[in-house]
């Protein structure tokens, strides 16, 4: 594999394929894609759900004999992961590994600064790097970069619908925010102060923390001191999050709690960090509630669960996070795209994604609707919010 | 005697050779692979000088890189002359590690490395600050460095020109300073820094030097890797970098600078035939490997090659029963390590 | 000012995190004169292994106690069959073994356990004492009583055993004990396994405060370091003390100076380490070191 990657210059390595009969990776019967995560490091845990969700999904379909392309042609995918240990150098490197190995595209990798890197390559040679996981706005901009796309809400919406929520309320209500310290917390807090902008609801105390940190108990302090209605929690570190949860008690700050999606997992949170102690737990979402026995029965829900047992059992079902879902989710939407894809070339696939708009796409919240047609904003833009209730989470439209 | 400086000639000649033609034919990702070796070869072969030569160690390394990729990037971002851009490159973090080492290398072994571990530490937190000139979390990036037309090459081979000539120009620059007047007084303050002073050498001064140059090398090599991932952000600077450039250093050797270049190659691509073999575990792979090679050659694979170079030559020039198998790879060969790394009484505590 | 007082309890219980793992490092320190990168991921895979027993249905106690009879096991093998073999050579290498032992054993727990952080029960009961309006955590206040005793017995070790005085030869002057007819080889395994055991007893202090993955010791290992360089690589007792220094010299700064804020406080104990350092190169508690020409 490394010999064969490192010899044999093409001459279609570095211009543009679109318009040839069809382009590397694809043939009548397969279709070879890659995925660059985060696979080892402290970002694996996400890394590797979301390679499985994907891998789960795949699996699914290439066992019921593939995909009904638009092309009339119905083939099986081969999805390859590569490890990048969250470092920009080796995901540009895997990037273009999965050029030279001729691959069709590049899907669904999650991070940010790793997708920043490949980026501006992908859009140059103009390969598809679609589907990434990541909420930061960077990757919305299809003027800009035509060949890159998202798919979650990005984290500045995660904001500005938490923030409405509150400013609908009418209540006055003070905000404490803990936000990573980088863009991911950044865009949550602008998106919140937007949002209440000229309302009732005011941020009065701010601290920060590093995924990296070991407790966060100095900043919870801090933040128990203006005794706020609401914690707003922009915290993608789900261990974070919990002892966020166990020393505010302690301090005898109890106020209302907001945790980012990336972190409202209750099995890695809530329950840990003893959250029934407070007296309302919110989070913004776009998939189902998978814990939820009820929910849990409904067939697609159902279906990702066996799937994920079939091909994916490297994640035991105790420790799936949200990651995965959204995952298996990115890779049906994918799915979608190449069901309308009408010519087996890059270009098509790009005009297929763009055609996609939906709101039966597996494992997403009845009422959110996937519109990839946009040029500016990511994939999905509606979120619910949902809140804490007996163990489980329903979406609520208003305050109480 | 013939064969061993035809050798000595026919060699490095052969491999430059090599060196130049090989990107013709090769894929733009193995260019950006062998590119990003030499860049990582250059941040080392600094390490190599200070930690190695000088006996100073700094696991500080990561930072000086990161420090230059920002100095570059900002530059090229700017509209700098490139020529200005990698001078403040290397200038810039080579003035921070002179800054620093003055009172940082009064300190000996174990404090001196654990107070190196600052630099990459605070560096991350302050370039995520200063977003302004950094580009914060996300980082900067750049699109440069684009080959000038009428070559006939692409991108990806005008950059990996570039950075084989800057590394060579680097590596002969190291060279000489190291066979000089400075890299004897390396070799004695490495050794035994009493009798260094007790011969009127200024360890102080030699120190300083020697982590001004380590920095200044971290720097050009962070301006390289600028120019071939045309990307800086604040994980290049993380202490994780430096370890695995430590561990990379070790594994190439210390003894000569080849070391540095196996080092490069050993931290670009030991991830990716990881990846080959597990992507969910290449971290297994990678300790694994780098425990099996210590095992084998401590010494370094540099080293090995050398003494399984001379054990072949002498066999050549027929000089007697030469050992029936490649050298026993324990580090006790005279020229392979550098004197002071061996045991001796006390030598493992360092004084503090 | 009571806010004051919280914050530094809680860089006391901070700090005391990071002077259990400190104490590893100096007891394999004082036993091999070597400083062990791997140490923090012993204890973890040691934790792992508590964990995975009292997952089984076993009692906390009988968990931890086995974890730590593993990690007197896995301490002692990893010197017989890994260090061993750079012990005579250059010191380099043997820390970068040890660099290699981290990333090795890190994916090894990853692929055993997975990357998703499990949450740890604690020996002690959880629940918090209120005095004078500051709020200390029942289990914190236990990690640091459980700290000074161990403080106390690696002191007596040290300086009133035969064990220990042969642990300190063998580490001195490897030789010299040799001559004297000191089995090297065992002591060493012993300084290991001892210094193993301690990281396993830290990690179930430390876990059930920042949750168990493979990853959960990356950044106390560098506190831990510095902590442990702060003491005086030798002392015990310096190492815990450095520790608690760091813990409440960075909530306060972190507080109190505005330009230092959350992301840069770490920065502060350690540039305060360094000044300390220059001025009393052995530590805080450390002995002096005459060099020998």
């Amino acid at each position: 594999m490394l010999l064969a990657a490192g010899c044999g210059r093409s001459n279609s390595s570095s211009s543009s394929s679109g318009g040839s009969s069809s382009d590397p990776g694809i043939t009548d019967t397969t279709l070879d894609i890659g995925q660059s995560d985060p696979l080892t490091g402290p970002t694996a845990a996400p890394g590797s759900c979301n390679l499985a969700g994907w891998q789960a999904y795949v699996g699914h379909v290439n066992a019921q004999g593939g995909v009904k392309f638009g092309d009339g042609k119905t083939r099986k995918i081969n999805l390859k992961g590569y490890d990048d240990g969250y470092d920009p150098a080796r995901a540009l490197a895997n990037f273009r590994q999965i050029v030279a190995e001729n691959k069709f595209a590049e899907v669904g990798s999650l991070g940010t600064p790793t997708n920043l890197a490949a980026m501006p390559q992908a859009n140059a040679q103009k390969i598809p790097q679609v589907m990434l996981s990541s909420g930061s706005t960077a990757f919305v901009n299809q003027t800009k970069n035509p060949w890159t796309t998202g798919w979650p809400p990005t984290y500045l919406d995660e904001g500005t619908n938490f923030g409405k929520f509150l400013a609908a309320s009418g209540k006055t209500l003070t905000v404490a925010v803990l936000a990573q310290n980088d863009q991911l917390g950044l865009d949550y807090t602008k998106g919140l102060e937007d949002a209440i902008q000229g309302s009732q609801v005011k941020v009065v105390a701010k601290a920060t923390y590093e995924p990296t940190d070991a407790t966060v108990d100095s900043q919870i302090s801090n933040l128990a001191q203006s005794k706020a209605d609401i914690f707003y929690g922009a915290i993608s570190v789900l261990k974070l999050a919990a002892a966020s949860l166990t020393k505010a008690q302690q301090l005898g700050w109890k106020p209302s709690i907001f945790l980012a999606s990336l972190s409202s997992n209750p099995a890695q949170v809530i329950v840990p960090g003893n959250g029934t102690a407070y007296p309302a737990i919110w989070s913004t979402t776009y998939i189902k509630d998978w814990r939820n026995p009820d929910v849990a029965k409904q067939s697609d829900v159902a279906q990702f669960l066996q799937d994920m047992q079939t091909y994916a059992s490297n994640i035991a079902q105790k420790d799936i996070i949200n990651n995965c879902l959204w995952g298996y989710s990115a890779a049906a939407t994918f799915v979608r795209a190449l069901q309308a894809m009408k010519s087996p070339t890059r270009q098509a696939l790009m005009d297929a994604i763009h055609t996609v708009k939906a709101n039966d796409i597996p494992l997403l919240l009845p009422g959110i609707t996937l519109d990839a047609s946009s040029k500016t904003t990511a994939p999905i833009t509606t979120l619910k919010i949902q809140q804490y209730i007996n163990g489980a989470y329903t979406t609520v439209d208003t305050m109480k | 005697m013939n064969a061993s400086r035809a050798l000595k000639v026919a060699l490095p000649l052969g491999v430059l050779v090599v060196l130049a033609i090989v990107p013709l034919s090769a894929t733009p990702y193995t260019n950006y692979q062998l590119s990003l070796v030499g860049t990582f070869a250059v941040a080392i072969l600094g390490l190599n000088i200070v930690s190695g030569y000088a006996g100073q160690i700094s696991l500080g390394q990561s930072a000086f890189m990161g420090v230059g990729a920002y100095a570059a990037a900002f530059g090229v971002a700017h509209g700098w002359p490139v020529v200005l851009s990698f001078v403040v490159a290397a200038l810039l973090p080579a003035a921070i590690g002179a800054l620093v080492a003055i009172p940082a290398v009064r300190l000996r072994g174990n404090a001196l490395a654990v107070v190196t571990i600052i630099l990459p530490i605070i560096a991350v937190p302050l370039a995520k600050r200063y977003a302004g000139v950094t580009g914060g979390s996300e980082g900067r990036s750049v699109d440069w460095a684009h080959v000038p037309s009428g070559t006939g090459l692409e991108d990806d081979q005008w950059r990996y020109y570039l950075v084989l000539v800057v590394a060579a120009v680097l590596f002969l620059l190291g060279r000489n300073i190291l066979s000089g007047r400075i890299g004897r007084a390396f070799a004695i303050v490495r050794t035994n820094e009493a009798v260094a002073s007790a011969m009127g050498i200024s360890t102080h001064r030699y120190k300083v030097v020697a982590f001004t140059i380590a920095a200044g090398y971290g720097g050009a090599a962070g301006f390289l890797y600028v120019l071939v991932v045309q990307f800086a952000s604040p994980d290049l600077l993380n202490f994780q970098v430096t370890i695995n450039m430590l561990a990379a250093l070790v594994i190439g050797g210390f003894a000569n600078l080849w070391g540095a270049v196996i080092a490069g190659l050993f931290y670009v691509y030991v991830p990716v035939v990881a990846g080959a073999v597990d992507p969910s575990r290449t971290n297994i792979f990678y300790g694994a490997v780098v425990l099996v090679v210590l095992f084998i050659v401590p010494g370094g694979v540099s080293g090995g090659i050398v003494r399984l170079v001379r054990a072949l030559l002498a066999r050549l020039r027929g000089r007697g029963p030469a050992s029936p198998a490649p050298p026993r790879p324990r580090a006790s060969g005279p020229e392979s390590t550098p004197p002071s790394l061996r045991a001796g009484a006390g030598s493992r505590k360092e004084p503090q | 000012m009571q806010h004051a007082i919280q914050q530094i309890v809680d860089g006391f219980a901070a700090g005391s995190i990071y002077g259990a793992l400190a104490l590893a490092l100096v007891l394999v320190y004082r036993a091999t004169g070597m400083i062990n990168f791997a140490q923090g991921l012993l204890a973890v895979a040691s934790t792992y292994i508590a964990w995975t027993v009292w997952r089984a249905g076993f009692p906390l106690l009988a968990a931890v106690v086995l974890a730590v009879a593993a990690a007197l096991v896995l301490g002692a093998f990893t010197e017989r069959v890994v260090i061993r073999r750079f012990e005579g050579g250059p010191p380099h290498t043997a820390v970068v073994a040890t660099i290699a032992l981290l990333i090795l054993i890190n994916g090894l727990t990853g692929s055993i356990w997975g990357y998703v952080s499990q949450p740890f029960p604690s020996l002690f009961p959880s629940g918090t004492v209120t005095v004078g309006g500051v709020v200390l955590a029942i289990p914190s206040l236990a990690t640091t009583g459980v700290l000074i005793v161990v403080v106390v017995l690696l002191q007596l070790l040290f300086l009133r055993t035969r064990l220990g005085l042969g642990l300190r030869a063998v580490a001195d002057n490897p030789e010299s004990s040799a001559l004297s007819g000191l089995n090297v080889g065992r002591l060493l395994m012993v300084g290991w396994a001892l210094a193993a055991a301690l990281g396993a007893l830290a990690g179930v202090l430390i876990a059930p405060k920042v949750y168990l993955d493979p990853t959960m010791m990356d950044t106390i290992l560098v506190y831990a370091l510095a902590a442990a360089v702060l003491g005086g690589l030798d002392s015990p007792l310096g190492a815990v003390v450095a520790a608690w220094i760091i813990g409440v010299t960075e909530n306060l700064a972190g507080t109190y100076i505005p330009y230092v804020r959350d992301d840069l406080k770490i920065g502060v104990p350690l540039v305060a380490m360094f000044v300390i350092l220059l001025t009393r190169p052995q530590g805080l508690f450390g002995r002096r070191k005459a060099a020998r020409v």
